[in-house]
């Protein structure tokens, strides 16, 4: 888990790579405007997504071994299956 | 545990996909693909989102069914499932940054202009989307192990 945490780094960093290079040859970008634009407003939204799920992994690895498993594990009883299927009817 | 968090994601999902068509919508130029795109927002978005409100009003049934009521076990369960959900917006939102990336590449090719960026670089973004698609495929079974399967592999006992 750890180290898919830390292998999460490389896209934020592509992706500010990428804005920077636009940045600096903004003459060799200026004659497709519109997909520089989509591909640095992407670029943003990605990185915002990313924290986010970053947040989400802390607060998902503190709910770790909270009891949760069991109910992913349980046997399902003949009575809860009849009611399963009927609530796919 | 599919069921349970299939709403949220597609709710999640259509939010998405709304944001990121306009976008397109609205700064594109491209008069081949342009009609195509409109008839497509056109005739799935409604569709989509018709078909998220019927899976929507499920959720709680389906919660109840999976979880009980257990009031902290929802909680982690929904924790849970907005963790699936970033997880799936992430890799679309990747997906979409290598399509933009393809498209500099190959298409002003063909119009004979100079392209957006190398050859190397479109062959580099492909192999970032496998790679960045093995990330997220890692990531969901991680968590899905720690959730369910780690039981057997750390404690070797059974949980009931």
């Amino acid at each position: 888990m750890y180290v898919w945490l830390v292998l999460a780094i490389f896209q934020p960093v592509y992706i500010i790579y990428y804005i920077v290079v636009i940045l600096v040859n903004t003459e060799q970008f200026h004659q497709y405007e519109e997909l520089t634009l989509l591909i640095v407003l992407i670029g943003l939204i990605a990185l915002i997504f990313r924290f986010l799920l970053l947040f989400m992994t802390v607060k998902v690895m503190k709910n770790f071994d909270r009891g949760l498993r069991e109910y992913g594990l349980r046997q399902i009883t003949p009575n809860e299956r009849t009611r399963l299927n009927a609530d796919y009817l | 545990m599919a069921f349970g968090f299939v709403a949220l994601l597609l709710t999640f999902y259509e939010l998405y996909q709304f944001i990121s068509k306009t976008i397109i919508y609205g700064f594109s130029n491209l008069e081949v693909i342009f009609y195509a795109r409109f008839f497509g927002v056109c005739l799935l978005s409604p569709l989509t989102i018709i078909l998220v409100v019927f899976v929507y009003r499920d959720l709680g049934w389906r919660e109840f069914t999976l979880i009980g009521s257990d009031k902290e076990m929802l909680r982690l369960h929904r924790d849970f499932t907005r963790f699936i959900c970033t997880l799936e917006i992430d890799f679309q939102l990747n997906i979409s940054l290598v399509v933009c990336g393809v498209i500099g590449y190959f298409l002003f090719e063909r119009q004979g202009d100079e392209p957006l960026f190398s050859l190397n670089e479109a062959i580099s973004y492909i192999v970032y989307a496998v790679l960045s698609g093995i990330w997220s495929w890692v990531g969901y079974f991680l968590v899905i192990n720690f959730f369910l399967i780690s039981y057997f592999f750390f404690f070797k006992k059974k949980p009931f």
